[in-house]
């Protein structure tokens, strides 16, 4: 194994949570509504519940062997040369996510917040630290994580609270009386982030104390996670309504504005802003961290930060270049990242299932005749 | 500031980070780890200095979209047709 840390259950918890959160707690509810309109949460609802059993098949495979991490058992499963392929397509598709989340940092911020500064120095700014972190290793990380955890999930909690005074449940009614087939179509751009990214963790489970737990952590992470964006969902559709929640690419930040508690407590979106900086660092920490994980793997080195910094530099030009523009950005993600998310969410891994039990049943077989 | 004169900028940073970071590369004795390291820190470098330059650079989600458009049109179009702002 070249990770040499271990972190704990809890830890690991805290890190699927905030990745099930990541970029999905802004983007998430705007994708679903523009499809599956004031049935938009129940579209979220429909793919927590998919991303759960995709969960569970990721557990399986992590069963095949609790010792060896996504790249040494696609090796292991399919032979050095086309384990090592697959290897090579996930790490590119890792590559692809991180610039991806990094973007979408750089463009909430460079819109929302700081819209003098350029792009590019707020995306840098953000790659540094999270450069800087995965130096560190998984198991700083782990306690970073821990660190901010109780201030992402209290900020994005009393979100919730504050604006639940502003609810009006006529904004998604009739529930699921129009534009049934709008509903569930929308399942498949909603399952793209995160659900179809949570596969990831099949490369850090080996680096948990306990396996067990682990895979139990793996669960309750994500179904926090998939609590939050439900519930965040729900609100923005019946404070903000469908339209506005389609029309605006961060309605979250959006509804954040709407707090105001007895005309004292107000303008406050920026500390509930502030939660979500968190799980997006840890989801491009994350990713950054699998990613050089991966290619140490690939090419058979030591450490896991050796290849840290040239990614990095990968990481910004494929950020910078990717979406020229919002416009292109959202539709990219609206109709081609669930697709293509999916070949390495479902895929992959149905792949990697199916020959790895035949392999550990052939395995058991001789062993036995022995 | 001009093209040039941010990439000499970049040239002169990208110059300190690899004195700092190759440090702890060099004290391994794997030449091999060596080798990787400063090949794609070479390829690192040589993109980041074309966006630098302002150089045209493909973007890998156009051939995402190509690749995947003939197989996805059907469910494009469908997704397309209940969109709530157009």
């Amino acid at each position: 194994m070249i990770e040499k840390g271990k972190i704990s259950m809890r830890q690991f918890t805290i890190l699927v949570f905030m990745y099930t959160l990541g970029t999905s707690v802004i983007s998430l509810p705007s994708i679903s509504t523009t499809f599956a309109h004031e049935n938009g949460w129940i579209a979220v609802l429909m793919a927590s519940i998919i991303g759960m059993l995709l969960v569970f098949m990721y557990i399986i495979i992590s069963k095949l062997d609790e010792k060896k991490n996504l790249f040494e058992l696609a090796e292991w499963i399919f032979g050095k040369w086309i384990g090592k392929a697959i290897s090579a397509l996930i790490l590119l598709f890792i590559l692809f996510l991180t610039a991806g989340n990094l973007r979408q940092i750089g463009d909430f911020l460079s819109t929302q917040i700081m819209t003098e500064t350029p792009i590019q120095v707020l995306m840098v700014m953000f790659l540094l630290t999270a450069l800087f972190a995965v130096k560190l290793g998984l198991e700083v990380t782990a306690r970073t994580c821990e660190v901010f955890f109780p201030y992402a999930f209290f900020a994005l909690l009393a979100l919730l609270v504050m604006v639940t005074p502003t609810v009006d449940i006529t904004k998604i009614q009739p529930i699921l009386q129009k534009n049934m087939v709008g509903t569930f179509e929308a399942i498949v751009p909603s399952l793209g982030t995160p659900f179809l990214e949570l596969f990831i963790f099949i490369a850090i489970l080996p680096y948990v104390k306990k396996p067990k737990s682990a895979r139990k952590g793996y669960l309750i992470g994500v179904g926090l996670g998939s609590f939050f964006l439900v519930a965040i969902t729900f609100m923005c559709l019946t404070v903000l309504g469908a339209d506005f929640t389609a029309r605006n690419l961060f309605p979250t930040y959006v509804l954040g504005k709407t707090i105001s508690l007895v005309q004292f407590l107000e303008r406050i979106e920026i500390i509930v802003a502030i939660a979500w900086f968190f799980t997006i660092y840890f989801k491009i920490v994350l990713n950054f961290y699998v990613l050089s994980l991966g290619m140490s793997h690939f090419f058979q080195l030591k450490k896991t930060h050796t290849l840290s910094v040239p990614l990095a530099f990968f990481i910004i030009v494929l950020a910078t270049i990717n979406s020229p523009n919002i416009i292109y950005y959202l539709d990219f993600i609206l109709y081609y990242w669930a697709p293509f998310a999916a070949v390495f969410g479902i895929l992959i891994p149905v792949l990697v299932l199916i020959v790895g039990k035949i392999k550990v049943r052939k395995k058991d077989n001789i062993t036995k005749t022995e | 500031m001009s093209k040039v004169i941010k990439f000499i900028l970049f040239t002169v940073i990208a110059l300190v980070i690899f004195r700092k970071d190759y440090a702890s590369i060099k004290k391994q004795k794997d030449k091999k780890e060596k080798r990787v390291y400063i090949s794609t820190f070479f390829l690192g470098y040589i993109l980041v200095s074309l966006l630098v330059l302002e150089v045209n650079l493909p973007n890998p989600s156009d051939w995402i979209k190509q690749a995947y458009q003939p197989i996805l049109e059907p469910y494009i179009n469908s997704l397309k047709s209940h969109k709530l702002l157009e």
